[in-house]
């Protein structure tokens, strides 16, 4: 049973459109309550439960014409062949708002970490005050920290890399300056890897700082 | 038959341009997306892309790949959520008085072209910056508003340096390290300060060092 928007007809008995018109009414509810609250929903009428966006073809997308003061969200194929979702805006190229599953801006953060020194001989286990993306933090020595991801780092395709990049902060409480970087005089493999990286703090004289308090830790990748 | 027309007004004119509206053009548009708490991702698809609420750090938005893959976070409690991090402020100062950044806007000219129009500051939930000296300041303090979700954020820093390192002076702005940790990187603001690193990690003069220092402070989304 599809709707019929010439329901009623003219001269038709109101007996044989009756069930017609039931069946439209039924439609409209049916199918405003894919996305929304339908029409008979006892708390949200009309509000969006979810919002699918189908995939629009090439020429559907070449026709999308939003006017001044309008922006249109829609569903097409990215070229990794998985529907995402693009903004239009008047007289502007299309942009990719998402891709798989994250907000698109060309470069991701896949792991984070604040931590501080752990107790104990070393290695030792740091304490992680917060974290995404990271297994764990070691000690291995005054200011050197092995971080370890829970999940590799990722390269676009989604094939592991050590091909990243990275942001580290340090802090002390004492009167130094803390630099902090991928662990130095090392092989650039041996100390940045797909699973971990290796890093130090080193005050102004490149000694290894023993009083630091904290790390900051960012590793991002190209999305 | 009355009462199932009022109902479909009701509930169309509760998120679309209203069935009464006189804007015929826009008839059938949204005027916005109201969207309440799912407990569970909605089904996708191929070729399909879904939105939609859960309950994350607030009503946040998410979204499902086709045919019922991942669901990724897009919004969480009012930032942009990146794959598990959310970017909640940021600014580029200038090292002589803490002043923001500011560029010009790039607005349209009647004619469909391109103007320059008024400078607009380059920050983000950054209230101010103050000199922690306002004479030859050595540090800054960067005063958020509102205040970050976590003191145990993920602070970039970096530096620009329009002049050339002056008499043996090579500075590294850096987190306020002659305090403790709850002191310098707190929910409502972030001391930094700038060290010699040629001169044996004394404190000087950021402004003999960089013209520009970028702030960045990241914390986790989910």
């Amino acid at each position: 049973m599809t709707y019929d928007p010439g329901i009623p007809k003219p001269g038709n008995d109101i007996a044989e459109d009756q069930p017609k018109i039931l069946v439209n009414f039924q439609q409209l509810n049916t199918q405003f309550g894919v996305n929304h609250g339908a029409f008979d929903d006892g708390t949200v009428p009309g509000k969006h439960k979810h919002v699918t966006l189908v995939e629009l073809s090439q020429a559907e997308i070449d026709a999308l014409e939003p006017k001044n003061d309008e922006i249109i969200l829609y569903g097409a194929e990215d070229s990794a062949g998985n529907t995402e979702i693009y903004s239009k805006q008047h007289q502007q190229t299309a942009t990719q708002f998402t891709k798989a599953g994250i907000p698109f801006i060309g470069m991701k953060p896949q792991a984070s970490a604040n931590f501080g020194p752990g107790a104990g001989p070393f290695p030792r286990a740091a304490v992680v005050s917060s974290s995404f993306n990271v297994g764990s933090v070691s000690e291995t020595a005054d200011g050197q920290y092995t971080v370890t991801y829970t999940n590799d780092i990722v390269d676009a395709t989604g094939a592991g890399t050590n091909n990243y990049y990275w942001s580290i902060q340090g802090f002390d409480d004492q009167n130094n300056p803390v630099i902090g970087s991928p662990e130095t005089d090392s092989v650039y493999g041996d100390v940045v890897k797909k699973g971990s990286i290796k890093v130090d703090f080193r005050n102004q004289n490149g000694t290894l700082v023993s009083s630091l308090t904290r790390g900051q830790l960012i590793i991002w990748s190209v999305q | 038959m009355r009462e199932n027309f009022t109902r479909i007004l009701q509930a169309w004119d509760q998120d679309h341009v209203s069935l009464l509206s006189d804007q015929g053009e826009r008839l059938g548009m949204h005027e916005r997306l109201t969207m309440p708490e799912q407990a569970a991702a909605p089904s996708t698809a191929a070729n399909e892309v879904a939105f939609y609420s859960q309950n994350g750090q607030a009503s946040d938005v998410y979204y499902r790949v086709e045919s019922d893959g991942a669901s990724g976070q897009i919004i969480s409690d009012r930032f942009v959520a990146l794959n598990g991090l959310k970017l909640e402020a940021y600014c580029v100062f200038n090292t002589d008085n803490g002043g923001f950044l500011s560029a010009p806007t790039l607005e349209k000219s009647e004619d469909g072209g391109t103007v320059i129009g008024e400078r607009e500051i380059k920050s983000f939930n950054v209230s101010s910056v103050t000199p922690n000296l306002a004479q030859d300041p050595s540090g800054f303090t960067v005063n958020f508003s509102p205040e970050i979700s976590t003191a145990d954020y993920f602070a970039v820093i970096d530096t620009f340096r329009l002049k050339n390192v002056i008499g043996g002076v090579n500075g590294f702005m850096q987190i306020k390290n002659n305090a403790t940790y709850s002191d310098s990187c707190t929910t409502a603001k972030l001391e930094l300060e700038n060290r010699d690193l040629q001169g044996g990690g004394s404190l000087i003069s950021a402004n003999l060092n960089f013209s520009l220092v970028s702030v960045q402070i990241w914390t986790p989304s989910q």
